[in-house]
């Protein structure tokens, strides 16, 4: 499960935030071009109308180190 | 127009010039009508899918050839092909400004690769170029030009100028067309020499910006010896190119029986040539040429090569490869002869004033304990698939030498004790190319299996002078006595220690000191493999008992003879 699938599932959008631009997960591109690499720190911003049930459900994935 | 680049494979080709150009066409802009929006959205989205086939088809066929790691990177592209920034972006441009496909599609991928531009990881920095190769696919089924491969218009003799030159290019090559490669990027370990050199054409690489200043079916030659390329060449300079051409393919010719000749003097004293590389990759061609073993592996091109530090296992497979390539040869792998710089991102250090006397090498493994020890462990554990030995570059004492031991003591221990195999009695040496060293041979011999002379850097430290310093240069021609002194006293006294003496700098090459080395004892020269069948040639030409009278002669321990001087000029009459 990646956090673009996850985001599809809920009407509210994930935006990852590194110094200073933010992408929007559903472009793998504009992720990419974050240059985010392995030990980076990123902000992660979730809003919209489900935005509380998303963060959780975001938070699992991650616990659960993405299935892998 | 004459230009100089950096040569990375011999020979010389006349021909004419065709430009690389992949897929680069030219863009035009062109307006369109409200009622076009819609029919240039979907030629745009019909190039996308074609693109998208294209890509499946690929992977399957890399699939088959390469394996599934190199035909992943496929699957992702066609992720791509999907992105809001590439689909969306480009279909707004076409509403928004109504210009055509083509111009809004190359708009959108000049944004995307300038974002790229603005990455500081170098790894995904380096990722604009699979983006800017699949915007090249989706703008040739734009502009449907997809028949056309960038190897279509390519004549007999042509000479490929490209800014670079992947493997990926070459799936559609037709080599036989094929006469030389000129490349604005690459050294001597880059895909375009590897290539060159299995092709056995010439290649000149560093040529800035070269694409833009040639055009297709310009008259070029181009000398991989000397990194010369010259274009539009009157008739004169193709006369003479021609002659240097048939000179250096009879030479080559002639070389290549050498290569089922033993090495050998005449009164029958046998020695060993071994070549010199610097990728797994050079072991066909050293073989070609006859070596008999790799007298030096540069193990830091696996660190150069790569964006990140190389794994234990990326270390093991490539240590393993090259043992097993070159049985029953001997290889010496020479740990990680490095700057600090290099290792930037992994160990703090302070700018230094003087990196080339500083912390580099076995001083910098020391300091990165963990980089060095992996790599000892791949050595170790790779030594059970060949005659594998190992050998630590710029020591300056004993005591390195001890600690080098104990580590690798440590490791066999861990080892041992985890079931995985090992040679034991794997081979160990250290190179002698600082001075102390030199003076301090006795006491090393006793250590160490082997030692292996570094030339260039002992000839540098000696004679205080930097060889690649062209106001200096000429310190060095005639050869310095001092330097051959002292390379005489290392192989004399680690010989009374029982101690095998082997040369892997540029002296073992030049067939001005053959003869010398042979009468001064040196029992294996290690070169790059194109210089083996001339030494073989020389040695072959040599008798043993008076090269050592010879040696004896020229560089007594007490007397300094004034013919030491000319020993250049004297020995080129042999070859």
């Amino acid at each position: 499960m990646t956090i673009m699938k996850l985001a599809e599932k809920f009407k509210s959008g994930i935006q990852i935030e590194k110094d200073g631009r933010s992408v929007d997960v559903s472009s793998p591109l504009g992720i990419l071009t974050l240059g985010i690499a392995a030990g980076d720190e990123m902000t992660v911003k979730i809003s919209g109308e489900d935005s509380l049930a998303l963060a959780e459900a975001f938070d699992k994935l991650v616990e659960s180190n993405f299935g892998e | 127009m004459i230009y100089k680049g950096v040569p990375v494979s011999p020979g010389i080709a006349l021909g004419k010039v065709h430009v690389l150009e992949r897929y680069a066409h030219k863009v035009y802009r062109r307006s369109i009508l409200t009622s076009e929006i819609k029919s240039e959205i979907a030629r745009f989205r019909k190039a996308i899918s074609e693109t998208g086939k294209d890509l499946i088809e690929i992977e399957e066929k890399v699939h088959k050839a390469l394996g599934s790691k190199k035909s992943g990177i496929f699957k992702g592209h066609r992720f791509f092909l999907e992105d809001k920034i590439l689909v969306s972006g480009t279909e707004d441009i076409i509403r928004s400004q109504m210009t055509n496909a083509e111009f809004a599609f190359s708009m959108t991928l000049s944004k995307i690769t300038s974002q790229f531009l603005k990455i500081k990881n170098d790894y995904l920095k380096e990722r604009a170029r699979d983006i800017s190769e699949l915007g090249g696919r989706i703008m040739a089924h734009l502009s449907q030009r997809t028949d056309e491969t960038p190897w279509d218009k390519m004549r007999e003799n042509s000479i490929i100028v490209a800014g670079n030159i992947t493997p990926a290019d070459t799936t559609n090559m037709k080599a036989n067309l094929v006469a030389a490669f000129v490349t604005e990027v690459g050294g001597r370990t880059s895909h375009t020499a590897i290539l060159a050199r299995a092709l056995e054409i010439p290649a000149v690489t560093g040529l800035k910006d070269i694409t833009m200043q040639l055009t297709d079916g310009q008259g070029i030659i181009v000398d991989g010896i000397s990194g010369i390329v010259i274009t539009d060449p009157d008739e004169e300079t193709v006369t003479n190119y021609k002659r240097e051409k048939k000179k250096y393919w009879d030479e080559q010719h002639s070389l290549q029986k050498l290569v089922e000749l033993p090495t050998i003097t005449k009164d029958g004293k046998t020695f060993h040539l071994l070549a010199n590389i610097e990728i797994p990759e050079e072991i066909q061609t050293a073989l070609a040429y006859g070596a008999e073993g790799v007298g030096l592996y540069r193990s830091e091109y696996l660190f150069i090569n790569s964006s990140s530090v190389p794994t234990e296992e990326e270390q093991y497979l490539k240590y393993k490869l090259v043992a097993e390539k070159m049985l029953p040869y001997p290889v010496i792998i020479r740990t990680i002869d490095l700057g600090a710089d290099k290792l930037a991102d992994s160990v703090d250090i302070p700018d230094e004033p003087n990196p080339t006397m500083g912390l580099r090498s076995i001083r910098l493994c020391f300091r990165v304990p963990e980089i060095f020890k992996n790599q000892l462990r791949a050595l170790l554990r790779a030594s059970v698939s060949g005659n594998l030995k190992i050998m630590i570059p710029m020591i300056t004492n004993v005591s390195e030498i001890i600690k080098v031991k104990t580590i690798l003591e440590e490791i066999k221990r861990d080892l041992k004790e985890k079931n995985i195999p090992y040679d034991g009695n794997v081979q160990f040496g250290v190179m002698i190319e600082v001075p102390s060293a030199a003076l301090m041979v006795d006491l090393i011999a006793a250590e160490v299996d082997f030692i292996s002379i570094g030339t260039n850097d002992l000839a540098q430290y000696i004679l205080a002078a930097d060889r690649s310093n062209e106001n200096v240069r000429y310190i060095y021609e005639p050869m310095n006595s001092a330097v051959l002194r002292l390379i005489k006293y290392v192989i004399k006294t680690a010989h009374e220690h029982k101690t095998p003496v082997a040369m892997c700098g540029e002296m073992a090459s030049d067939p001005a000191f053959t003869k010398l080395f042979i009468g001064m004892g040196l029992d294996e020269f290690s070169m790059s493999a194109i210089s083996i069948p001339k030494i073989k040639k020389i040695i072959r030409m040599v008798n043993y008992e008076e090269a050592c009278q010879f040696a004896n002669k020229m560089v007594g321990e007490l007397s300094l003879t004034p013919a030491v001087e000319n020993i250049g000029a004297e020995d080129k009459t042999l070859s």
